[in-house]
């Protein structure tokens, strides 16, 4: 069967391997769909996780094999898998590959959700433990800097958790567009006279500014559209070692809040849940989707000009 | 009466002044005891505030001497301290001088406290509201670094409020003796290799940290003995336009939340009812007594090499 491997950093293979076999507490997946993430780039830096792996940490696919003390699941299932605690995709082999072992307790069904949209799980549930760590109260309005895939799902979620007012900015036109669509209240374009466009119609600034960039320039300027007392939520993912300059005068007088999340902490069943009550638009923050052999080809697109979503990957066979 | 003035900025005169008249909702307060806080100095420097001229001092207590019309909870003689929410040593007259006018509301009698344990109500609900707003979970290992009197309220209420320990860490030998006497844990000195010496200690770091020292050099180094997930709580006040630097992702992976608290909030009435119960050590965070007149000679002191804790200002006949 086939196989993405990181084997080093900036080093991908598209290669082959066994197919693995499920321990006594595991399932065998045919992986169906995998969405590659901010985070992937950065273990490809290696910056992130443990080399070498076989990446991919948001999948779902269907159960062909279940192991002896398995009674949860059977062959047919299909499932979305909780990468969370193991390390399915960061620490050991995930989902860019054919088929992938996993616990079982970690296998959830997915109901009558797409494929594509139990990839989009992981992915939510980080939103969803952002959101609540951020503690975003009814009424409040809301800037999220960055209208990627995590952007647009911050402003979902923001809108459902009882924002007033949701402001997306990015520097290109086509994601704001796509911000629209899925609801945002007001979109603008990243430009000189960003600080006065959003000043003009928030001139108490925003409670709570979510970045989903993770640019540090972009990062520090967050502060400034704050309210006081509001919060900076810090959830994209900037490099190691990059710093940002901060007032810790303004922190103070003003009573701010940074914080920082950046996995799914306890929130991956909620999540689904939501998934399947239809209160969340997964399937619109999907922009490409590739064989898996062409995973080179998809993260090319990441970097490449072309604006992208959320790029998904598929084994051959499916 | 005398009172002390900011004129304008880094300009300072103890003058004299009008009794002032109350209001119908006020009351007249004989002040006993008014402290000094980090904050008076930033006003002075145009950093904080900016209503030139002012009579500063926003944590003080005093005698009721006459009540205005509407006041119905109040009497003459009794002894309360001041709620400065109106804006009082900020905007408003506050308490470095001999009477002043407070309205009934912001007076709250302190039964048996003394005037001095009076006028650290307020830092001590500034204290309070810190520790609400980060919130310290039951079992925390908690540092605070600056072990002025801030630094020494925070331990205190951080070990009432359920942290498994408070390590303070200072530069002045005699801040942390007092420290380790109010119950510190642990102490360490900062003026050397104070990373390598907390990570010895607490290889995996702290639940909670928290800045009473106001200086970014030190705040910026938080992080580095914050654990993951924890929280770090900036409380020292800095001049405004100094930065610090952090690191995103650190703040991304680790899951970090930095907080910032200038206030009491409303805490208040929970300090003063909390101080009533005598479970805070208020008085061991006193170093200095002056008359009011010597409010500059005070503020020498603060700026000298000696060390001091809180500084209570007295007006004549009560120092």
């Amino acid at each position: 069967m086939q196989a993405v491997y990181v084997d080093d950093i900036e080093t991908i293979r598209v290669g082959t391997r066994e197919i693995p076999k499920p321990g006594d507490d595991e399932i065998l997946l045919n992986v169906r769909s995998a969405g590659i993430c901010g985070s992937d780039i950065h273990i490809l830096k290696g910056e992130f996780g443990v080399l070498p792996v076989i990446p991919g940490h948001e999948f779902c696919g269907d159960v062909v094999e279940v192991g002896k003390r398995v009674t949860t699941h059977k062959p047919g299932d299909r499932v979305t898998v909780n990468p969370s605690g193991i390390g399915y995709g960061t620490l050991t082999a995930g989902g860019f590959e054919d088929y992938v072992a996993v616990l079982a307790s970690r296998a959830h069904p997915l109901g009558d959700l797409t494929y594509d949209e139990g990839a989009l799980i992981e992915t939510l549930g980080c939103i969803v433990h952002a959101i609540d760590s951020a503690r975003l109260t009814l009424g409040d309005e809301v800037l999220v800097a960055g209208a990627g895939p995590i952007g647009l799902l911050m402003l979902q979620v923001a809108k459902l958790s009882g924002a007033l007012s949701v402001t997306v900015t990015d520097v290109v036109e086509e994601k704001l567009a796509k911000a629209k669509e899925l609801g945002a209240d007001e979109t603008i374009v990243v430009g000189k006279n960003l600080k006065d466009q959003l000043l003009a119609t928030h001139p108490d600034r925003f409670h709570l500014t979510i970045d989903a960039t993770g640019n540090p320039k972009a990062q520090e300027q967050l502060l400034g559209f704050t309210a006081d007392r509001g919060t900076v939520l810090l959830f994209g993912f900037a490099s190691p070692g990059a710093i940002m300059g901060v007032e810790p005068y303004d922190i103070f007088r003003r009573e701010l809040r940074i914080i920082g999340t950046y996995a799914l902490g306890n929130k991956f069943e909620r999540s689904l849940a939501l998934a399947k009550a239809k209160r969340v638009k997964l399937v619109d923050i999907i922009s490409h989707h590739f064989p898996l052999v062409e995973f080179p080809k998809a993260i090319e697109t990441t970097r490449g000009p072309e604006p992208s979503l959320k790029i998904l990957m598929h084994p051959q066979a499916s | 009466m005398q009172a002390v003035f900011f004129d304008a900025i880094d300009t300072l005169r103890v003058g004299t002044t009008e009794i002032p008249k109350h209001g119908d909702d006020e009351v007249l307060l004989k002040v006993h005891s008014a402290g000094i806080c980090g904050t008076d100095l930033h006003i002075l420097k145009g950093e904080y505030g900016g209503y030139f001229p002012v009579i500063p001092g926003h944590e003080f207590s005093g005698e009721v001497i006459e009540v205005g019309k509407s006041v119905t909870r109040l009497v003459p003689g009794d002894r309360v301290t001041v709620h400065p929410g109106a804006g009082y040593g900020v905007s408003a007259p506050g308490g470095f001088e001999d009477f002043a006018r407070v309205r009934e509301r912001n007076a709250f009698k302190i039964g048996d406290l003394t005037y001095d344990e009076g006028a650290l109500i307020e830092p001590l609900a500034c204290v309070i509201n810190g520790i609400d707003t980060v919130g310290v979970n039951l079992g925390d290992e908690v540092l605070v670094v600056g072990a002025g009197p801030i630094g020494l309220l925070l331990m205190q209420v951080a070990k009432l409020a359920g942290a498994q320990s408070v390590a303070v860490a200072d530069i002045a030998a005699e801040k942390l003796t007092r420290a380790k006497e109010l119950g510190a844990d642990e102490v360490f000195d900062a003026s050397h290799n104070l990373k390598e010496q907390l990570l010895d200690a607490h290889p995996r770091k702290f639940h909670l940290t928290i800045d009473a020292t106001g200086n970014p050099r030190a705040q910026e180094q938080m992080l580095g003995f914050t654990r993951w997930g924890g929280r770090f709580l900036l409380f020292g006040v800095t001049a405004p336009d100094a930065t610090m630097t952090v690191e995103p992702y650190d703040i991304f992976y680790r899951e970090l939340k930095i907080v910032g608290v200038h206030s009491f909030g409303d805490k208040f009435e929970r300090a003063v009812g909390f101080a009533k119960s005598r479970r805070v050590n208020l008085t061991a965070i006193i170093s200095h007594h002056f008359p009011l007149v010597q409010f500059p000679d005070a503020l020498d002191l603060i700026h000298s090499p000696e060390p001091s804790f809180k500084i209570l200002m007295h007006p004549e006949g009560d120092a």
